[in-house]
């Protein structure tokens, strides 16, 4: 398992680090983003959507998470 | 937020904003004052711009700045190769979201499951018996509070699940501060959750699981076209793991689960549409370890229709303790024949229809077909021996602002 890690925390830090250097080169100004501001560019346009098929895909699969905090547990494991 | 239709285009960034694309601010009210008492001044296109963020955007820096109210129903239906449909769950569910005042918001979610089919303590085993009827009602709500000041805002929530043989408890607090020029957000989350677990076929049976759940994230402007959202979580739980409607299933009585996600927004400026992207990296201390990929297109259409297809692919390795020997060669070892701890791989794929009615109801309906096999597994093969699993949920749904 200590392998197993390691190797993750490699990814995880070579991908913070493309973060950073993605975040550099960006400087949008406020008038800028109006494309942005569309509602179909929202990260979950559809909130009620959203919450249901976070929890049908978690009953039904061996994995969860990322996603956000709160909402709760289910019994369907 | 299904509003898509543009309601005003090209007044505010004809002069200045580097963009050939006019600007389509879904924010009716605060395009139209701007508009209005501004004209094309400068400071009027900042504030329209900046204002004209909608919530559930990734840039929400403030309240939401109108109520939202969605009815939906959702329908699930899952089955097996060969056989007859499994569990059917009803699901209609009520949310919404609304500013209170300048500097608060509440959202809140309320959903009833209505369960049936086949027993659960059939649903994942490989024994193949088949299940004996079950009836269940499980209800969940969640409500969640915001306050949002001038560089960071805190939420507050709460969350509880309660069926017959089960009940959940969380609560939640979120910070996220945000850059001055509002292009680089970071947040921060952690989430206490108490399971009490009862079983319906085993009256003695009393157990309980602990979990915290600690997120951060970074959300990012990358260009006036493309966001991208970084969030690494780490749950931790304590307690029983376990499928008390799996004979022999026995699980370790602690769990590490780790999930990083990344989603990117790409708005294509030609076909005015939007391309979601997300990519989840998850791994646990049961060894499981998973990929998911989800690509979603939303594509308005004309004055009123958003169309939006989507395609989302998944695959696990399976848990340490897994086997589909039934039943365990050792009783005493940890083990589980749950199909969802296996090694597999899943595709699902699926449509969703919005029509806008004016400007204050949206109607929607969405269809989403899933199916998981052995054999669909990512690098090496799956459990080839799992029998397919197919499920479909549909929802239709009426949003209304004011």
């Amino acid at each position: 398992m200590s392998h197993h890690y390691c190797n993750h925390s490699l990814i995880l830090v070579v991908g913070l680090a493309l973060l950073c250097f993605l975040s550099g080169c960006a400087k949008v100004e406020p008038w800028q983003k109006n494309n942005l501001a569309r509602s179909h560019m929202a990260f979950d346009p559809d909130r009620a959507e959203a919450r249901y098929v976070k929890k049908a895909y978690v009953a039904k699969e061996g994995s969860s998470g990322g996603y956000g905090v709160g909402g709760g547990g289910c019994g369907c494991n | 937020m299904t509003r898509f239709n543009a309601s005003s285009k090209g007044k505010l960034d004809s002069s200045s904003a580097p963009e050939s694309v006019p600007p389509r601010a879904d924010h009716s009210l605060t395009v139209a004052r701007t508009e209005n008492s501004a004209g094309n001044h400068l400071l009027a296109k900042l504030l329209g711009a900046a204002l004209a963020i909608p919530a559930g955007s990734a840039l929400a820096e403030g309240p939401p700045p109108i109520s939202e109210i969605k009815l939906v129903y959702f329908d699930f239906q899952d089955w097996q190769s060969g056989g007859e449909d499994r569990m059917h769950i009803k699901s209609p569910m009520i949310w919404f979201a609304t500013p209170l005042g300048d500097s608060w918001s509440v959202e809140g979610t309320l959903q009833l499951d209505d369960i049936s089919g086949a027993s659960p303590q059939y649903l994942d085993s490989l024994s193949g018996a088949s299940g004996v009827g079950i009836n269940d009602r499980r209800q969940w709500g969640d409500v969640r509070v915001s306050r949002y000041f001038e560089r960071f805002s805190l939420s507050l929530g709460g969350a509880v699940s309660t069926e017959d043989d089960y009940i959940s408890r969380s609560a939640s607090i979120e910070g996220r501060w945000w850059t001055e020029d509002k292009n680089t957000t970071v947040s921060f989350g952690i989430s206490p959750n108490f399971d009490r677990i009862t079983s319906s076929n085993d009256g003695t049976l009393l157990e309980r699981r602990r979990a915290f759940t600690y997120l951060v994230g970074l959300t990012q402007v990358l260009s006036p076209n493309s966001l991208l959202q970084s969030n690494f979580s780490y749950a931790t739980g304590d307690g029983y793991h376990s499928d008390p409607y799996k004979f022999f299933d026995k699980r370790p009585t602690s769990r590490d689960q780790f999930a990083w996600l990344t989603r990117h927004n790409y708005f294509v400026a030609a076909a005015d549409a939007a391309l979601h992207t997300d990519y989840r990296f998850y791994w646990d201390s049961w060894s499981v370890q998973s990929h998911l990929l989800e690509v979603k297109w939303y594509q308005p259409l004309g004055e009123h229709f958003m169309v939006r297809p989507g395609i989302r692919y998944y695959s696990q390795d399976s848990a340490e303790f897994f086997s589909s020997e039934f039943p365990p060669l050792d009783e005493n070892s940890n083990y589980s024949p749950d199909q969802r701890l296996a090694s597999y791989g899943s595709l699902s794929y699926g449509l969703k229809v919005e029509y806008a009615i004016g400007e204050h109801v949206t109607l929607d309906a969405l269809v989403q077909f899933i199916e998981q096999r052995g054999s669909w597994k990512l690098f090496g093969s799956g459990n080839s021996e799992l029998k397919d699993y197919h499920a479909r949920y549909t929802g239709v749904g009426v949003t209304a602002k004011f």
